[in-house]
């Protein structure tokens, strides 16, 4: 089981990752790297498996446009933190190809990068490590809440005239409880 | 000049908490050194040979003398004593301690400063003309674009973790003194036919191991586009740029290795997604920023002065500076001064705190409080009244700042080298110093006329040797410094890379050569007037080599 972070709750959950030769699980939650999800989408379409894609650093999501309808989760990896592309790949996918369902981030990113993630347009973490857990259960958040880049994956308030300007939701409803 | 609303004073100021809990966190062991590395260094801590070095943004090369004298106090409480302005317009100070770096943002943020982006594999401080709003030759002052894509790339969440630094210049006048052909990005400001604002947009120039002129992909970039366009740019670098070698990373290689076509179209392709979406510049916003901008009020005066020019004609020293450090400026009767941070036989681009407290007194006394860092290392006044020269001049002297030396032979760029970099390979500050010894002679070098000589202490090439007119790469071989000489470089509107000269010369034989390609230019030119890079690419090398190395 692995911990889910999730709306600011935790919670466990079980994926299978497959790798490229493996056979798929016939039931159970199963992530399938994006090149074979592309090779197989019939036969893994009619599966009693929940099937979910692995997207990593240099696939390209524009390649699963026409299936984003039947995946209810798109996970996309992060075997380095300093290796950005997920950055792009969450975005794209939420911003530009309107994708609705759950997108993960899942690897070795850390502490800094959870709130830059998420204003890409992940909604959920997979947390392997552990000083990120501990972080997360004390509600640590860290980031400037101030954003000079609007982005079409979380809902913010716009700030001023600049039309790139935007304070978090979050931050406002923290402070006003203050 | 820009001034933060209580939303920028805000940013900067969580930001200083953010990196407070950063340090705090690597301190307790939560961050691994490797962990930290990216996030010190995306607020510009850099781990150097002896010490942390923290590199302040000035963001291009803008400030005041407030914030001038904000710096001199940071070189004398927490460092020792000095400062070194850099090729990015910023400053660099060599010797903080990692307890006291959040200390020293706090202390930034109050006057409007930070060390945001000033290295890290993000999007680094954009640069621009220093005589940005006073030259006489622009069509419009580049900074409100350069503070807009300052804002825009600050902290930016798709963009944090790119392959590699990234680099932006902007420059507002035909005549480029920002270097854009040798940026990631490289903006110049122009007019369509129906007179409208917009850019020619290069990408993919760069220096470091592969030097490479940007190329064109935009004769015509509308105003309202410019954050949609780099956005697309960047989101095409950050998902195809190389990530195996650090060395093949710029998105120069992408362009290189993809091909100029395939990558514009790409671009394109992206660009048409987002192109109507939220960056869309709205024209009311670009003209607020502006305004901000907009210069002080100057009279109109007389094209010359007569104390100014009697001054000149009683006074060699006077004459030199007047001949070297004075670019014309809109309004008559005014000029830009260049006050040079290259002493003769002094350490390229170093201010101590003394000398910035008088700069900034002299820009308040005489200068509409308005100071400017250049590329080349040096410091601005942009608006001056002619009439005030002689005396901004006498105080200059009197702070050892009065070198008549800009754009000649001793304005030398040399990057920190051997003496401060842990990646060096060879000093690069202690030849700088025995070439402005060897040349600093008034007459001497107002007879060779201009001459840029760049040095870097490492392929990595900080010291833009490559777009040297001389270029001076320190390599070492068996233990040895050597010195590898490129001619025919430049970073203007005619970039070029240089081209070495042959084989490399020791550490005791490098100034001799300098000298001897000088003499040979000053040899064959057709005229005074003739500069070193036109002789150069009139004649091509064979009568360097020939000179250096005689013929075999
Ligand atoms: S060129 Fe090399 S030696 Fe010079 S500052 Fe850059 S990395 Fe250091």
């Amino acid at each position: 089981m692995s911990k889910i972070y999730k709306n600011g709750a935790f919670h466990e959950e079980d994926w299978i990752r497959v790798a490229s030769e493996e056979p798929v699980p016939a039931s159970g939650n199963v992530l399938v790297p994006l090149a074979r999800y592309l090779a197989e989408a019939e036969s893994l379409s009619g599966s009693d498996a929940s099937i979910a894609v692995l997207v990593s650093p240099g696939d390209n999501v524009e390649d699963i446009v026409a299936h984003l309808d039947k995946l209810a989760l798109v996970a996309v990896d992060f075997p380095k933190f300093s290796d950005g592309r997920g950055f792009s790949s969450a975005r794209v996918l939420r911003e530009e190809f309107g994708y609705k369902g759950d997108i993960r981030a899942v690897g070795f990113y850390i502490l800094d990068q959870i709130p830059l993630l998420r204003r890409c347009g992940v909604s959920s973490f997979e947390i392997v490590k552990p000083e990120v857990l501990a972080a997360l259960e004390k509600g640590e958040w860290p980031e400037v809440t101030r954003y000079l880049q609007p982005v079409g994956a979380v809902e913010e308030a716009p700030a001023g005239t600049r039309p790139w300007a935007r304070l978090s939701l979050r931050s406002s409803t923290a402070e006003a409880a203050e | 000049m820009y001034r933060y609303d209580e939303f920028d004073q805000g940013f900067v100021t969580q930001r200083t908490e953010q990196f407070k809990d950063q340090v705090r966190r690597r301190l307790s062991g939560e961050l691994s050194e490797e962990e930290f590395k990216p996030l010190r260094l995306m607020n510009g801590l850099y781990l150097q040979l002896h010490a942390y070095m923290l590199r302040v943004a000035i963001p291009y090369g803008t400030l005041n003398s407030r914030q001038m004298q904000k710096l001199a106090h940071i070189a004398r409480t927490y460092d020792r004593g000095y400062g070194h302005f850099t090729t990015r317009q910023n400053i660099q100070f060599n010797w903080p301690s990692l307890a006291d770096t959040p200390k020293i943002l706090e202390e930034l943020a109050e006057v409007e400063m930070h060390a945001i982006q000033t290295s890290g594999n993000c999007i680094r401080n954009v640069t621009a003309d220093h005589f940005a709003g006073a030259a006489a030759d622009e069509i419009a002052d580049p900074r409100p674009y350069a503070e807009i894509l300052r804002q825009w790339s600050s902290l930016h969440p798709e963009f944090s973790f790119l392959p590699r630094k990234f680099k932006i210049a902007i420059t507002g006048a035909p005549h480029d003194r920002a270097a854009v052909q040798v940026h990631d990005i490289g903006l110049q400001l122009t007019r369509n036919e129906a007179g409208e604002t917009g850019f020619v947009v290069f990408v993919g120039g760069g220096l470091g191991r592969t030097p490479m002129i940007g190329r064109k992909v935009r004769d015509f970039l509308p105003e309202e586009d410019l954050l949609a366009y780099s956005e697309a740019i960047l989101r095409v670098y950050n998902l195809y740029g190389r990530r195996d070698n650090k060395y093949k990373a710029r998105i120069k290689i992408l362009v290189h290795e993809t091909g100029l076509e395939e990558l514009k179209a790409d671009i394109e392709a992206e660009f048409a997604k987002i192109r109507y979406g939220v960056l869309r510049l709205p024209d009311e916003e670009v003209r607020r920023i502006e305004a901000y901008f907009a210069p002080p009020p100057l009279e109109v005066l007389p094209e010359t002065d007569g104390a100014f020019e009697a001054r000149k004609a009683a006074d060699a020293a006077f004459a030199q500076f007047v001949a070297h450090n004075l670019n014309p400026h809109r309004v008559p009767g005014h000029v830009s001064v260049t006050i040079s941070m290259k002493p003769i036989g002094g350490i390229p681009g170093d201010a101590t705190d003394v000398q910035m407290d008088e700069i900034a007194a002299i820009a308040k006394a005489y200068g509409h409080d308005e100071i400017r860092i250049s590329h080349e290392q040096n410091v601005i006044l942009p608006h001056v009244k002619l009439a005030d020269v002689p005396a901004i001049f006498d105080r200059l002297v009197a702070g050892g700042m009065a070198e008549g030396n800009s754009g000649l032979i001793t304005d030398i760029i040399a990057c920190p080298g051997m003496d401060y970099c842990a990646l060096a390979t060879a000093r690069s500050i202690p030849v700088a110093q025995r070439i402005s010894e060897r040349f600093g002679g008034a007459d001497r070098q107002a007879e060779i006329g201009e001459l840029k000589i760049k040095i870097s202490g490492c392929i990595n090439a900080c010291g833009h040797h490559h777009v040297g007119h001389i270029g001076i790469l320190g390599l070492e071989k068996k233990g040895e410094e050597f010195y590898q000489i490129t001619l025919g470089g430049s970073a203007n509107e005619n970039s070029s890379i240089g081209e070495i000269i042959g084989r490399g010369f020791s550490s005791e034989e490098v100034v001799d050569a300098i000298e001897t390609l000088v003499d040979t230019y000053l040899g064959l030119r057709s005229s005074k007037e003739e500069t070193f890079l036109d002789a150069y690419r009139r004649v091509g090398d064979d009568p360097f080599k020939e000179a250096l190395y005689g013929t075999g």
